[in-house]
C-alpha cells in the first residue's frame, strides 16, 4: 500500500493514541515528536514500503518498544552526563573505533590507538547532541555513528596532510551506466552470454566467481553462500560487490554499455 | 537508513529482494556501498563479540563531557496560537485568490520574533520573519538574522547555526558572516491542520555554536 503523507500522518497520530494501556500517557507525547520528526526523514516510508503486512500502528509500537527500553538511557548520556553510564560507553566506541581502523588497515599498535581515541572522542561529543529515532538497533545506530566519524577523522587528515589529489582515480565513474537500462536487454545477447562467461572465469580473487556463481546461476541469498563458503557475510558482500565491478570493467572494455 | 538495514544484512535476509531500490542505490553510488560494507562489518563484529582487543587498556577521560555541558544553546518557542494570529489573523482565508492580495504581505515579511539576550559576554539580537511570495502561495519561507557584539572568547554569530522545528518541519541551517540564515521554504501542509486550516503545532527555534 502506497501511503499519501497527509493521510499517513493522521494514521500515525490515530495508532499513537490507540497504544496499549499499560503504556504511560507521557509515551504518547513524547512518542508523537519522534515519529513526526522520523516521517519527515522518510523512516516511516521506508519500514513500511519494506514490510509487507506492516500498518502505522506497527511501527508505532516498534518506537514505542525502543523508547521504554531505551529512552532512560538516552536520558542518563545527552541529559545527565552520568558518568557511569559513560565510562563503559566511551570504551565500547573506543573499541568500535580501533577496529574499524584496523579493518581500514591501519597496523595495530599506538598509533592507531591515538588516532582510535581521538575518533572515540569525537563519536563521544557527536552522540552527546545526536538524535536517536528509536526504530533501530542501537549497536547498528553506534557502528554507523562510529564509521561516520572515524571516516571524517581520516578525511580531515588526509585533506590536512595535503594529499596529491589531482593523482587520485575515480574508478568508479563507469558505474554511472548500470543506470542504462538498455544495458539490461543486451544481457539477452548471445555475444553478451559468451563475453560475460569468460569475464566471470577472470575474476579475481576466484572467490568472487564462486559468489557470482551461486548468487546468480544458484539463487542463493547472500547468508545462505557466506555459510556455503564459511566465511562472514560482510566478506560475501565484499566479494559480491566487487565481483560486479569487474564485470562492468571487463566488459565496458568489450564494448559493452 | 542504513542502520534499519543492517542488522536485516546480517540476520540473512536478502537485502537484493527486501531492499530493492536501496540495493540498486548501493550499486550506483560508491559512497553509500562503501558506508554500507563498512558498517556491516563493524557490525558483524561488534555482534558477534569480536572487536578488536586494545593494546594498552585505556584511560578514560571524560572531559568532554564537561566541555559539551557548557555548550550554549539559545532556544525560543512561540505557540501555534501566536503564529496563528501573526500569520493568519482574523478574517484570513487560505483560498489561493485571497493571499496574493492579503494586507499582510504588503511589504513581504511578517515578525514572528524579536528578542536580544545576553549570555555571559555575547549581546545578540535575533530577529526571525516569515514570508509568503506571491509566486508560490502554497509555502512560507522564514529567515533569521542574528546580530551581535562578542568578547574575544566568545563565538561570532558567524559560526552559529539555527534550527526550526515546527510541525513535520525539521532544519538546520548555518548562520552566514553577515548575521544571515534563510530556512528552505516549508509548504503550508507541514504547519496546517488539513480539516481546519489553522496552525497545527508550535514553532521552535534554537541557536547554538557550531
Amino acid at each position: 500500500m502506497v501511503w499519501d503523507k497527509a493521510c499517513l500522518k493522521e494514521a500515525l497520530d490515530e495508532a499513537i493514541q490507540r497504544l496499549p494501556p499499560h503504556e504511560p500517557p507521557e509515551t504518547a507525547v513524547s512518542l508523537r515528536p519522534i515519529i513526526r520528526k522520523n516521517l519527515s526523514r522518510g523512516r516511516v516510508s521506508h519500514f513500511l514500503d519494506n514490510h509487507s503486512g506492516c500498518q502505522p500502528y506497527d511501527y508505532v509500537l516498534l518506537v514505542a518498544r525502543h523508547y521504554e527500553q531505551l529512552a532512560p538511557f538516552f536520558h542518563q548520556v545527552q541529559v545527565e552526563k552520568a558518568t557511569s553510564v559513560w565510562q563503559p560507553l566511551y570504551l565500547r566506541l573506543f573499541s568500535l573505533a580501533y577496529t574499524y581502523l584496523l579493518n581500514k588497515g591501519f597496523s595495530p599498535g599506538s598509533e592507531s590507538y591515538a588516532f582510535a581515541e581521538d575518533c572515540a572522542v569525537a563519536a563521544s561529543e557527536r552522540l552527546l547532541k545526536a538524535y536517536y529515532p528509536y526504530d533501530t538497533s542501537l549497536e547498528a545506530w553506534l557502528c554507523l555513528l562510529v564509521q561516520n566519524v572515524c571516516r571524517n577523522l581520516m578525511k580531515e587528515s588526509r585533506d590536512a596532510a595535503g594529499g596529491p589529489n589531482h593523482q587520485l582515480v575515480d574508478i568508479y565513474d563507469y558505474l554511472g551506466s548500470i543506470r542504462d537500462g538498455a544495458a539490461e536487454d543486451r544481457f539477452h545477447c548471445a555475444n553478451l552470454r559468451l563475453d560475460l562467461q569468460a569475464a566471470i572465469g577472470r575474476l579475481v580473487p576466484p572467490a568472487c566467481q564462486e559468489v557470482v556463481r551461486l548468487r546468480h546461476f544458484e539463487g542463493l541469498t547472500f547468508r545462505q553462500i557466506a555459510i556455503r563458503m564459511g566465511s562472514s557475510t560482510t566478506t560475501v558482500y565484499k566479494l559480491h560487490f566487487a565481483a560486479l565491478e569487474q564485470l562492468r570493467k571487463n566488459l565496458g572494455r568489450n564494448g559493452y554499455k | 537508513m542504513i542502520s534499519l538495514i543492517i542488522p536485516d544484512a546480517l540476520k540473512g535476509v536478502d537485502i537484493a529482494t527486501r531492499y530493492p531500490t536501496f540495493y540498486r542505490q548501493l550499486l550506483a553510488d560508491p559512497e553509500l556501498r562503501q558506508t554500507f560494507l563498512e558498517t556491516l562489518e563493524l557490525y558483524e563484529a561488534s555482534h558477534s563479540h569480536h572487536l578488536a582487543p586494545l593494546p594498552t587498556p585505556p584511560v578514560v577521560n571524560l572531559s568532554f563531557l564537561q566541555t559539551a555541558s557548557t555548550r550554549l544553546q539559545l532556544a525560543w518557542q512561540l505557540s501555534k496560537e501566536e503564529l496563528q494570529n501573526l500569520l493568519f489573523p482574523t478574517g484570513w482565508r487560505l483560498a489561493a485568490g485571497f493571499r496574493s492580495s492579503y494586507g499582510w504581505l504588503d511589504d513581504g515579511y511578517v515578525t514572528l520574533l524579536r528578542s536580544q539576550v545576553s549570555v555571559e559576554r555575547l549581546s545578540l539580537d535575533v530577529l526571525l520573519q516569515a514570508s509568503l511570495a506571491a509566486d508560490a502561495p502554497d509555502e512560507v519561507s522564514l529567515a533569521l538574522t542574528v546580530a551581535g557584539q562578542s568578547s574575544a572568547d566568545s563565538a561570532a554569530p558567524g559560526s552559529w547555526q539555527a534550527t526550526i522545528e515546527w510541525g513535520d518541519y525539521v532544519e538546520t541551517v548555518p548562520v552566514n558572516e553577515q548575521g544571515q540564515a534563510t530556512f528552505p521554504a516549508i509548504p503550508l501542509p507541514a504547519i496546517l491542520q488539513p480539516s481546519s486550516q489553522t496552525v497545527a503545532a508550535n514553532l521552535f527555534l534554537s541557536l547554538e555554536p557550531v
